[in-house]
């Protein structure tokens, strides 16, 4: 694993990103949140739109209201987690990677304010490899894990897994692995509550596919 | 467009008694929401500096409204501007702190290296010029990732279906890392 396979990561281009995003002459927080009601394009909406690409802090903004369940009542603005829109690709992931998501949501279905996270979208190509899902932690748990385990599959050169909080941010990312299992980031605090995590492969021709997303919670 | 200044304008001092006293009681009266603003976006990131926080993002708000008309100011309205205020005040103590806001990476200017800040310039200026170099749509795209939009989101912000927002997405980052990788961050 080098250090400039890091340096482009999701996350270390995020980092990045957010050195060059600033603007000023910001849209309004109506005019933000506007852009969550489902409507044609316009002039308008681009613009507002392209300044939020550009902005960190209309982005945060918006992130806030397109995710805060507790917040809904109080700005009107419905969460996008809530509009039941599941992803389009989810049939795509082999009949494996989706029976274990099932069997794992059937025995522990999450709660009515918990938002799903989301899988990584710049991983998703062709779907995951049938082989790769998630084994443990799955469920309740009654302490801290002591490391996340996931089937592997037989091209996988790396792999590295994701955590993400009830809300869907990102809470842990691994190093590369080359094990089919990471020890648990003792060095992290993990507030009790619900959690999703899922194991990402990079293959030969270097693209990277996703598992399902595997819960968990903490005490 | 609608817009909002980035700094906010100096409360109108000139403003008569009443109408400072009627927005100070407004405040007041808000004071609760915008505790549960910054308790739910700042989360436990600010549990030692809540109390800074919900004082700045009161000024703040002071500065902001005193040009408004108290008794226009809907709860929701004075939600969003609060919520607006709290990024704010987050995203300073983030840069007081020599932090990003929201994640601090390993590219180098992170650390205390010589030349960091230079290397880290480079990095920055290879990024933006890479990103301008894809089309329109796959620039968009990659911008939204970057600030960290899932792909549900962007495609209900720019009204793609939800598949054409996957891909692009999912194209443009791979363009990008192809672009940064000419400019001599490679793999």
């Amino acid at each position: 694993v080098t250090e400039s396979r890091k340096l482009l990561s999701d996350e270390a281009l995020r980092s990045l990103y957010a050195d060059t995003a600033s603007s000023s002459d910001h849209p309004s927080e109506e005019t933000l949140a506007g852009l969550l009601e489902h409507g044609t394009s316009s002039d308008e909406r681009e613009r507002v739109v392209d300044h939020v690409s550009r902005c960190g802090e209309c982005a945060d903004v918006l992130r806030h209201l397109a995710r805060c369940v507790e917040c809904a009542p109080e700005t009107g603005v419905k969460p996008l987690g809530r509009r039941g829109q599941p992803p389009r690709s989810w049939p795509l992931w082999g009949g494996l990677a989706a029976a274990a998501a099932l069997v794992t949501f059937l025995a522990w279905p999450p709660g009515p304010n918990r938002t799903l996270g989301t899988p990584d979208p710049g991983v998703l190509r062709a779907g995951a490899p049938a082989g790769l899902a998630p084994v443990s932690p799955a469920g309740p748990q009654k302490g801290t894990p002591t490391d996340l385990r996931w089937t592997g599959v037989p091209d996988a050169l790396a792999y590295r897994v994701v955590v993400r909080d009830a809300r869907g941010e990102q809470v842990f990312s691994s190093p590369d692995l080359s094990e089919t299992s990471c020890p648990w980031p003792a060095a992290r605090t993990f507030a009790p509550g619900a959690y999703t995590w899922q194991v990402l492969a990079r293959t030969r021709n270097g693209e990277e596919t996703a598992s399902a997303l595997a819960h968990f919670s903490l005490p | 467009m609608e817009h909002v200044s980035a700094d906010p304008l100096p409360f109108d001092t000139n403003a008569p008694a009443a109408g400072q006293a009627r927005l100070e009681d407004f405040l007041a009266r808000h004071k609760g929401l915008i505790q549960r603003v910054v308790r739910h976006v700042g989360g436990r990131r600010v549990e030692l500096l809540r109390e800074d926080i919900e004082q700045e993002v009161l000024i703040s708000l002071w500065r902001r409204l005193g040009r408004e008309q108290p008794l226009d100011l809907t709860p929701s309205y004075v939600y969003k501007a609060a919520l607006r205020e709290t990024v704010r005040s987050l995203r300073r103590e983030g840069s007081r702190g020599g932090q990003s806001a929201t994640f601090q990476g390993d590219w180098p200017g992170s650390a205390n290296e010589p030349f960091a800040d230079v290397s880290h310039r480079e990095c920055v200026e290879a990024l933006e010029k890479s990103l301008a170099e894809l089309p329109d749509d796959r620039q968009r795209a990659a911008r939204l990732h970057l600030q960290g939009f899932r792909v549900e989101e962007i495609m209900t912000m720019c009204g793609w279906p939800y598949q054409r927002a996957r891909n692009l997405v999912a194209r443009a980052m791979a363009d990008l890392r192809v672009a940064l990788r000419e400019r001599g961050i490679r793999d």
